[in-house]
Parts: structure tokens; C-alpha cells; sequence
């Protein structure tokens, strides 16, 4: 099982339900760090071994598309086993997410099977 | 211009059944209680093809109930509700506007409500609705800009 997840969402209420939806799931993880936004999120990248990252879209000073188009630069994008939660739902957003490579996305309010099957799918793309 | 709220209700209500594990009823101003007195208010604007704001009111009740389900800290009002507030109006652009349309939402502001303010507010000039979550009103309201 993954050992270490990042939950990016500023919303306080959005990481805590996340993480309640993978105890739900019994998806268990050794460490889970929370960032506030892609720039503290970036940060915690940096200083932790992250296994698997959830992240908002909507988020001041560095949103959740800038936050991904800074691991594209970087390079390290493709490997990031990535889930983006967000309410923005539109078809429009959700194409320019794939052409970025992210493999899942989850609109809210989500439910802890959305979540399971997001993690699993993601993690199960990892192994291929 | 208010939009035509009535078909929000059931939105509002699916996203807090879905996301609070809420029960919650259609219900209206008429059935409001005379010493109604809301705590907090969260307001959230949009922009896209039409622009505009949603408004919520809630009591302390229903705020305190929700923050423990969500965040196991039923004094964190304001995140909860600034939350809340996010997701419903993004579900509820997406059932009125379609999946094809694109917003953009902007960070949702919660305040307090003070006696003053609320015994000035004019619910039906807002064109405010009402739904009741396990038992507590929670009102809102849509305001879409005249010329869109």
C-alpha cells in the first residue's frame, strides 16, 4: 500500500473529508501531509517522499493548473501518480487536464468510492 | 436580476446530501421561523457566460452540526461554510449552464451577520430561497448581473 500522500485543496474542510473518504475506503497511509495551495504543495514535494497527490484546482497564489504546469517543467509529471478534486467540471477543463497527462479527475462533492476508485485506478496505472 | 431559483433547490440539495451526509427538504420563507436569526453569511462570485454572485445564510446550529461531520471541529464555521458554498455553486453553474460552459468562481468571502444587517435584509427583494437541512433552515440566493 501507498505510504505517503499530499492533499492540496485551501479548503480545510475539502482535505479533511478526503482524508475521511480514504479511512472509508480503508485505503490506510503511513504520512499525509496538506498544503494550502500549489506553491506549499511544491514545497512539501521537495521536503517529503510523496506517493500520491491530490490537489484542488481553485486556489490562491498558485492554482492547481499552475501547480501541474510547474511538475511539467520540471519534468516530473509523468511519474506523479496525480488525482485533481475539483468543482470545476466542464468539459473544457477536463480536456485541458487530460492533454496534461492527468489521468483522474473527480468533481465535487465526491463520494469515499469515487475516491477508492480514483487511488486504485491511478496507483493500478503506476504498476503497468 | 435573480435567476429562477426554484430549479436551484434541488441542486443545492443534492450537493448537501452528497457532501454532508445531510438529510435535507425543499421548504420556503413563509415557513421560516419569526425568531430566524442567521450567524454567518457566505457570498461567491462568478464569471463566465453569465456572471454574478450566490449568497447562503446559516444559523450557529446547522454551522456547528456541519463543521463536526466534516472537519471533527464544530467551532470551524467559516471554512466549512466557504467550502459548502464553493461546491454548491459550482453544481449548480454546471446543472443550469451545462457541462460545455466554462466559469471561473472566485474565493468565497464568510462574514458574520449582525441583528442590524439581518433585520435590513429584504428576503424576498434578494429573491431568497430556502431548503432545510436536518431540520435547520439554510437560505440562499442567486443574483445573475442584468445585462447578461
Amino acid at each position: 500500500m501507498t505510504k505517503s500522500i499530499l492533499i492540496i485543496d485551501d479548503s480545510r474542510t475539502t482535505r479533511g473529508m478526503i482524508k475521511r473518504c480514504l479511512k472509508m475506503s480503508g485505503l490506510v497511509f503511513e504520512e499525509v501531509h496538506e498544503a494550502e495551495n500549489g506553491r506549499d504543495g511544491l514545497e512539501q514535494l521537495r521536503d517529503h517522499t510523496i506517493d500520491l497527490v491530490f490537489t484542488d484546482l481553485n486556489m490562491p497564489e498558485m492554482t492547481g493548473f499552475e501547480f501541474i504546469d510547474q511538475l511539467a517543467s520540471e519534468g516530473t509529471l509523468p511519474g506523479m501518480p496525480l488525482i485533481v478534486i475539483s468543482t470545476e467540471g466542464s468539459v473544457q477543463r477536463r480536456q485541458e487536464l487530460q492533454e496534461k497527462g492527468i489521468r483522474r479527475f473527480i468533481e465535487k462533492p465526491f463520494s469515499p468510492d469515487q475516491i477508492r476508485e480514483a487511488v486504485e485506478d491511478v496507483l493500478k496505472g503506476l504498476e503497468q | 436580476m435573480n435567476s429562477a431559483l426554484g430549479q436551484h433547490k434541488q441542486t443545492v440539495l443534492e450537493v448537501l446530501n452528497k457532501m454532508t451526509f445531510a438529510c435535507g427538504v425543499e421548504s420556503c420563507l413563509d415557513d421560516l421561523p419569526e425568531d430566524f436569526a442567521p450567524v454567518r453569511r457566505a457570498t461567491i462570485a462568478f464569471r463566465g457566460p453569465r456572471s454574478g454572485k450566490v449568497i447562503m445564510w446559516a444559523t450557529g446550529e446547522y454551522l456547528e452540526e456541519v463543521a463536526e461531520t466534516l472537519c471533527g471541529d464544530g467551532e470551524a464555521w467559516d471554512d466549512v461554510f466557504g467550502e459548502i458554498i464553493n461546491v454548491v455553486t459550482g453544481r449548480m453553474l454546471a446543472s443550469n449552464g451545462g457541462e460545455a460552459l466554462v466559469f471561473d468562481l472566485g474565493t468565497p468571502i464568510v462574514s458574520p451577520v449582525s441583528s442590524t444587517e439581518w433585520n435590513n435584509t429584504d428576503l424576498k427583494e434578494l429573491g431568497c430561497e430556502v431548503v432545510l437541512v436536518d431540520g435547520e433552515p439554510l437560505l440562499f440566493t442567486v443574483q445573475v448581473a442584468v445585462d447578461e
